[in-house]
């Protein structure tokens, strides 16, 4: 018998699906399959219905069962000196120097597969906890390749290859797994780097002004009364020439040459406290003294605050230190190029504050990252989030998520999937300047440059980043975990970059998720049916997938024996893409496979399958932003489609009525071409006015846009002829020559565009001869 | 209404500034000879300094030896008026030393495709950001009249009394055939609003924008590009939204105008070898290629106790000490 909750649904379509129904009703295993699906995990007696724990999991896990034989983004080497290449996967590395070495064909095989059983080596080394620089790794996991070999021609041809390959390996830097620390890890790397790359910009500005600011000052030095003092000469002179030179007249005679006067006392204590003020800058920057040794010259001092109220606090405090230190970097480029002006400057900046800083200034606050546990932050530290998120303020905060049990219900609140914080990265999408990028830990090497430009970013960034349980799971490795979560749209990639433009199309991106124009990704499965035959399925990785594997979801699946399966079990993603009211008779399933490698039909229950269907709502609202089947799109299309089938179909209509009326039976639609081709005339038309605004052949003229600017006839005649503001020919004053200069001009000119027109003046000599000259020019 | 705070802003210009017009990239007066094709170029050069309001300070004009390269004495910026064959690496230096810098080059066909060519080679392949104006004008006039490697077969010269022996080297076909080049194009002197504006797009090119542009030298070979300025239709002007832009004026005068998409290397080296037609526009552009400064900047950041340390060091290398 049906449920409480069962029945009323199908009671409810009774009329609509009344023969389906009376089909149910007869059909005593169909009854008792919907009877799991739709009654609570703990309504069942059947044994069968509990999932086994582990020992069952879904069929397309079955690939990825011992990550230690696949090559895949982790572990990742974090790259010390390349900022665009901060995390690059060890599998990645070892590609590239098989690909760059080129041995002999015959080596080729060889090569290759010892560089694979070395990353092997080296992954083993990561995965009993080593957290080294590759080159150590490399060394370790050389000897243990070498020790293995039985061989002695083998090892030596190991030896060679894996010293060669070391020789060309260029790259060095921390190799580190996917584990509980990856994110904070990888984003205080890139942190690094990023800073270092500002920094040192930062500091070569100082350089310069604090340069140009000493040559101001020495100079005025250098013409004090002191300094050109005839003790001060003799002492700069030395004592070798002392006896030959009176200095006490070349102190006169240098004193007398300065044409310069000295700085005034407020200009001279206006560049002495800027200077101290950039001096001061410049050694926080660079504590060393920049004797460029140092690989962090230029890094600016970090700063990290473990709340968003701290974080605040801490930034508000650096902002004032920035105001004085842009203050004196404005007056300091307006000293430099001698503009500073005391009665326009002076109260200016008398009155210099935060909010005269451009953006520019603002992006070079110094660096505030915001670590936050995303499942312990209280009410006050995420009104405060919202409240950065809604500023323009370079800060950056990293949410880890992890899906504690406390945080998620094991029921049916199974919606909440990742808590507070995967409703966050959605919300956040709406703030026009906030950075906002969500992924689970394992993308971040593939989303390496997306994590960079964030940090580059002058506003604020938001990154949710989903880092799996807290402790370690024996179930499923991390990688997979995190992996899986993003597959089955748990937890989506996304990136809202507002710098990358005003609209959603250029700064939201769905592209780093699998197959995104899909509700959810499909994937051949391969298996062998009773019968041995191979056979391969198209199946969707749904949510229902990916919790699985989590025991605290157990109860929501329910295995079925090969006797029990029914025509109407339908896999859930298609059971997922069927409208609600046609599933009142169908039995979602999964495919899972057991500890015997045998495939196993597994009913969802009801719970877990509202789940995904909100899970589907959240994915379809982010492909909408993304333009992936837009439905405002699709709405306008349709509106205009339907535009111009009305219009064709007057058209028709008119053509269909011309004919009935006149019975000429000539297409109407020729007119409106021969209208179209009438456009040759009006250009002609348009020639003509051309002509008749040009300067007609009785009238001097040069063709300006074509001068070459070679003088000829400027020198030839500068009152005749001159320059106009682009340095191009134009006859300045016709009556400011002759007629024969006018023709001679023409004569030589280059390029041919003088035209002399008539004789202005009758009574000019050999005229008739000059126009005869003149008229193969007008 | 003055408003000190966006006057003040940096990221704002001063409108207190004047700005820069043609008169304030005048230097000495020209002295080529008459109706020289050197002219036309000196004005396009000119009017791109002040439409960009480019600092005369900030901009520096680098030259070998020969006609073309007497054009920094009459610009009013910086310039380097350097050695036969020179001015590539001399601009090279320049630009990685000062990369705040607008480097502009100009070399003659002797200059460049001769005694320069080497260097021609290895700056284009450097592509450094700056813009070579090749002023090809197939003579060596400074001297009056001795054949260059562009000269045609059978130009009669005080080098060659029985007419050149060889077929000319063609500039674009070369410069097209080597490594990393980023931009070429061809202008001719007498069509002053393409020859601007195909400086204009080369300027603005990042990387080494190489144009070459056939001078007239009405004093040695008068009537050698007649066949060109007399006939439109020996004329294939190349446009492109990518490429050169002209007013429909000027692409009216011209029978011969094709779209060109500047990306196509290939198509780019046929056009160059067209000898039907003087191909005219923007031949090839590829803004992808890196800039050697990009990847390799001078390390260190001198102070000036620095520089003037550096300069001490190498005057002393020169020390006349007194005898006693």
């Amino acid at each position: 018998m049906l449920n409480k909750a069962g029945s009323s649904f199908i009671v409810n379509r009774f009329e609509e699906h009344n023969e389906e129904l009376i089909a149910v009703r007869q059909d005593s295993l169909l009854k008792r399959l919907l009877r799991i699906h739709l009654g609570p995990p703990e309504a069942t007696d059947d044994q069968s219905s509990q999932i086994p724990g582990s020992r069952l999991v879904p069929a397309l896990f079955t690939a990825y069962r011992d990550l230690n034989a696949l090559r895949y983004d982790f572990p990742v080497m974090l790259l010390e000196t390349d900022v665009e290449r901060m995390a690059v996967p060890l599998s990645h590395l070892i590609d590239e120097l098989i690909r760059v070495q080129t041995p002999t064909a015959a080596e080729d095989e060889y090569y290759r597969r010892d560089l694979y059983q070395l990353e092997a080596a080296i992954k083993a080394l990561v995965n009993e906890g080593r957290q080294q620089r590759l080159s150590t790794l490399w060394d370790v996991a050389a000897k243990r390749c070498l020790a293995a070999a039985t061989d002695a021609a083998r090892r030596e041809v190991l030896r060679s290859n894996l010293g060669s390959a070391r020789r060309a390996l260029r790259d060095d830097g921390l190799v580190t797994e996917c584990d509980g620390q990856i994110a904070r890890r990888l984003f205080a790397h890139a942190w690094q780097l990023i800073e270092s790359e500002q920094g040192q910009h930062a500091r070569e500005t100082l350089d310069d002004l604090s340069a140009e600011l000493t040559v101001i000052i020495d100079a005025d030095r250098m013409r004090s009364a002191r300094a050109t003092s005839a003790d001060a000469l003799r002492t700069a002179m030395g004592g070798e020439h002392a006896g030959g030179i009176d200095f006490e007249r070349l102190s006169s005679v240098v004193r007398s040459n300065q044409h310069q006067s000295p700085l005034t006392t407020s200009r001279r204590k206006r560049l002495r406290g800027v200077l101290k003020i950039l001096e001061a800058e410049r050694r926080r920057i660079d504590p060393g003294g920049g004797n460029g040794k140092s690989s962090r010259r230029g890094q600016r001092v970090l700063t990290t605050a473990d709340s968003c109220v701290e974080a605040f606090e801490l930034l508000d405090a650096e902002l004032q230190r920035m105001v004085e230190l842009f203050r004196a970097v404005r007056i300091a480029q307006l000293e430099v190029e001698n503009r500073y002006d005391e009665a326009r400057h002076n109260a200016f900046f008398a009155a210099f504050d935060q909010e005269q800083l451009t953006p520019e200034e603002l992006s070079g606050l110094p660096p505030l990252f915001v670590y936050l546990d995303g499942e312990a932050l209280d009410a006050e530290n995420k009104a405060t989030l919202v409240e950065i998120l809604s500023s323009e303020l370079p800060i950056k905060l990293l949410l880890e998520l992890h899906n504690t049990p406390d945080a998620v219900p094991a029921t049916i609140g199974l919606a909440a999937f990742g808590g507070w914080g995967t409703s966050l990265g959605s919300m956040a999408t709406v703030l026009p300047t906030a950075f906002v990028m969500q992924a689970p830990a394992s993308h971040l090497p593939r989303l390496a440059s997306e994590v960079m430009a964030g940090l580059r970013y002058q506003g604020p960034a938001l990154y949710c980043i989903y880092t799996g349980p807290v402790a370690e799971a024996e179930s499923m490795p991390r990688y997979l975990h995190c992996a899986s979560a993003a597959e089955s749209r748990a937890f989506p990639c996304f990136v809202q970059h507002p710098g990358r433009g005003t609209d959603w199309a250029q700064r939201f991106t769905l592209s780093d998720n699998p197959q995104p124009e899909l509700a959810w990704p499909i994937h051949h499965l391969s298996y062998e049916d009773g019968d041995g035959r191979a056979m391969i399925d198209d199946i969707a990785f749904t949510v229902a997938d990916f919790l699985a594997m989590d025991p605290r979801f157990a109860g929501q699946y329910a295995p079925v024996a090969p006797e029990a399966w029914h025509p109407n079990m339908v896999p859930l993603g298609d059971y997922l893409a069927l409208d609600p009211i046609d599933t009142f008779n169908k039995v979602p399933y999964l495919w899972m496979i057991n500890g015997n490698d045998t495939l196993q039909r597994v009913i969802v229950r009801r719970g877990l399958v509202a789940a995904a269907r909100h899970c589907a709502k959240l994915w379809r609202s982010l492909q909408e932003l993304a333009g992936i089947d837009n439905s405002h799109a699709l709405r306008a299309l349709e509106v205009e489609r339907e535009r111009l089938e009305a219009e064709k179909q007057g058209a028709v209509e008119q053509v269909t009525t011309t004919e009935h009326t006149d019975g000429s039976g000539v297409a109407p639609a020729a007119a409106p071409q021969a209208i179209l081709g009438s456009a040759e005339p009006v250009s002609e038309d348009a020639g003509a006015h051309e002509v008749a605004t040009a300067p007609g052949p009785e009238q001097a003229y040069i063709e300006t846009e074509l001068c070459t600017s070679c003088n000829d006839c400027t020198d030839r005649n500068s009152m005749m002829f001159g320059y106009d503001e682009l340095k191009q020919a134009y006859i300045k004053d016709v009556r400011a020559g002759t007629f024969r200069e006018l023709v001679e001009a023409a004569e030589n000119c280059p390029v041919c565009i003088i035209h002399p027109g008539k004789p202005l003046n009758p009574d000019e000599p050999d005229l008739a001869e000059l126009m005869q000259r003149a008229a193969a020019f007008n | 209404m003055f408003d000190p705070i966006k006057t003040l802003s940096p990221s704002v210009p001063d409108i207190d500034d004047d700005a820069y017009s043609m008169d304030d990239f005048e230097g000495v007066n020209a002295r080529w000879c008459h109706a020289c094709g050197n002219n036309a170029i000196l004005t396009a050069v000119q009017k791109l300094c002040a439409e960009e309001q480019l600092a005369p300070e900030k901009t520096v004009f680098v030259s070998g030896i020969g006609c073309s390269s007497r054009l920094p004495h009459y610009m009013g910026t910086y310039g380097f008026h350097a050695l036969h064959g020179r001015a590539l690496p001399i601009a090279e230096g320049i630009k990685i030393r000062r990369p705040d810098l607008h480097v502009f080059v100009n070399t003659g066909d002797g200059d460049c495709c001769s005694i320069g060519a080497g260097h021609w080679i290895h700056a284009m392949r450097y592509n450094m950001n700056m813009t070579v104006l090749l002023h090809d004008n197939q003579i060596y006039g400074l001297t009056k009249k001795q054949i260059s490697p562009t000269s045609p077969r059978g130009l009669v010269s005080s080098t060659s009394p029985r007419g050149a022996y060889l077929e000319p080297l063609n500039p674009l076909a070369a410069t097209l055939g080597m490594s990393n080049i980023s931009f070429v194009a061809n202008a001719v002197d007498w069509l002053p609003s393409v020859l601007y504006e195909i400086i204009h797009q080369a300027f603005h090119h990042r990387g080494l924008s190489f144009v070459r542009i056939v001078q007239r030298c009405p004093r040695y070979l008068p009537h050698q590009f007649d066949e060109y300025m007399k006939d439109p239709e020996r004329i294939l002007l190349l446009t492109h939204a990518q490429g050169l832009h002209v007013q429909d004026a000027v692409a009216r005068r011209f029978k011969h105008c094709m779209e060109h998409d500047p990306s196509d290397l290939d198509r780019a080296r046929e056009l160059a070898t067209n000898q039907e037609r003087l191909p005219v526009g923007i031949l090839y552009r590829n803004p992808g290629v890196l800039c050697y400064e990009d990847v390799r900047t001078s390390v260190e950041h001198l102070t000036a106790a620095d520089k003037v340390k550096a300069l001490e060091r190498e005057f002393d290398k020169f020390t006349v000490q007194p005898t006693s």
